[in-house]
């Protein structure tokens, strides 16, 4: 069985060396010198070219690591991490906080100021010193119970 | 004598001598050339993968020990070199990527330019294509390359049992299709 196959084979090789001679002979052609030479040197030339890419070819981990210290260093020096409250004007006029605390500390303190005016010097001050003539001139004409009666509004707070 | 040879000329390329790498290679360029050509059946895409091989033995021949003949090394790269390019291409095929820029290119440009027979020699390729690639590698180390099935068997990590069987299956079909053509 075995010799069969192999004798098979042979026949079949036999038949086919014919053929595949003209095969052969194209692989062994001269011409054929010029394109190897050719395709060496494009070669070598690509080689030459991946070389040069090499030295600056960044890996991908190192690109990344990179990217990351020089992202933390700007930051770094462009954020103020402190824990410091910085309220400049313009900050003021934005922030609803500060706006707010500014405005609690104003009504503590008056709610805590103690009143203690001489509301007749008081009043007095401000007819002397008043430009208004149409008020003087009625301040002037009232009678003693009106002004006493202005003057209890004032003690009282009703009017300031 | 062989051995030896390619032994020197690998120690003195990695002692920075590139001539002799010039030399190694014209040894073995137009062997490595030729099976992808045999494999691949077309010119372009033979001159890829020899290129590639050539960068490979550029940068490993520094890993080889001398444990096999360098022939064998460099042909089992060659090989699956060529083996992944199939398969590669026939994945672009299966999913139309392929960009077919060389399938249309006229023979003008090929190795076979000026050739008298190139009629026969595209029947051949056109054969050799339509066998099984592990048909086609053993048909093409044995004949073209004649090597031996213990070489062979060496380079593609097959049993002789194996590839004498594919030899024989390839020889049948090749014969009955080149006889067919006629």
């Amino acid at each position: 069985m075995k010799n069969n196959e192999n004798k098979r084979m042979e026949m079949l090789e036999k038949e086919l060396s014919h053929k595949l001679e003209v095969y052969k002979d194209f692989q062994k052609a001269d011409n054929n010198e010029y394109y190897f030479n050719n395709l060496y040197n494009r070669t070598m030339h690509k080689l030459e070219s991946k070389k040069n890419k090499k030295s600056i070819y960044f890996k991908p981990a190192i690109s990344y690591t990179f990217l990351f210290v020089i992202t933390f260093v700007v930051s770094f020096f462009w954020i103020d991490f402190s824990n410091e409250e910085i309220i400049s004007e313009e900050n003021y006029l934005f922030s609803e906080t500060s706006l707010w605390l500014e405005e609690e500390n104003y009504l503590s303190n008056v709610v805590n100021e103690d009143f203690s005016l001489d509301y007749v010097s008081y009043i007095n001050t401000e007819m002397n010193y008043s430009g208004v003539d149409f008020l003087n001139n009625e301040i002037i004409q009232l009678s003693d119970i009106e002004l006493n009666e202005i003057y209890e509004n004032i003690k009282n707070k009703k009017i300031l | 004598m062989d051995f030896v040879e390619d032994k020197r000329l690998v120690e003195e390329f990695l002692d920075g001598n590139e001539v002799a790498f010039r030399n190694l290679i014209n040894k073995y360029l137009q062997k490595i050339y030729w099976h992808a050509r045999g494999m691949l059946n077309n010119h372009f895409d033979a001159d890829e993968v020899t290129q590639e091989v050539i960068i490979v033995l550029y940068n490993k021949l520094n890993t080889f020990n001398f444990e096999s003949n360098l022939y064998t090394w460099i042909y089992r790269i060659t090989s699956r070199r060529t083996l992944n390019f199939i398969r590669k291409k026939n994945v672009k095929e299966f999913f139309s990527l392929s960009d077919g820029k060389f399938d249309n290119l006229e023979l003008e440009t090929d190795i076979q330019n000026n050739f008298e027979k190139k009629d026969e020699i595209e029947r051949i390729e056109k054969v050799l294509q339509k066998i099984p690639t592990k048909q086609r590698e053993v048909f093409i180390m044995k004949n073209f390359e004649e090597m031996t099935y213990k070489e062979i068997s060496e380079i593609t990590g097959r049993s002789i049992g194996g590839l004498k069987a594919n030899y024989f299956h390839a020889l049948k079909k090749i014969t009955e299709l080149l006889n067919e053509k006629q």
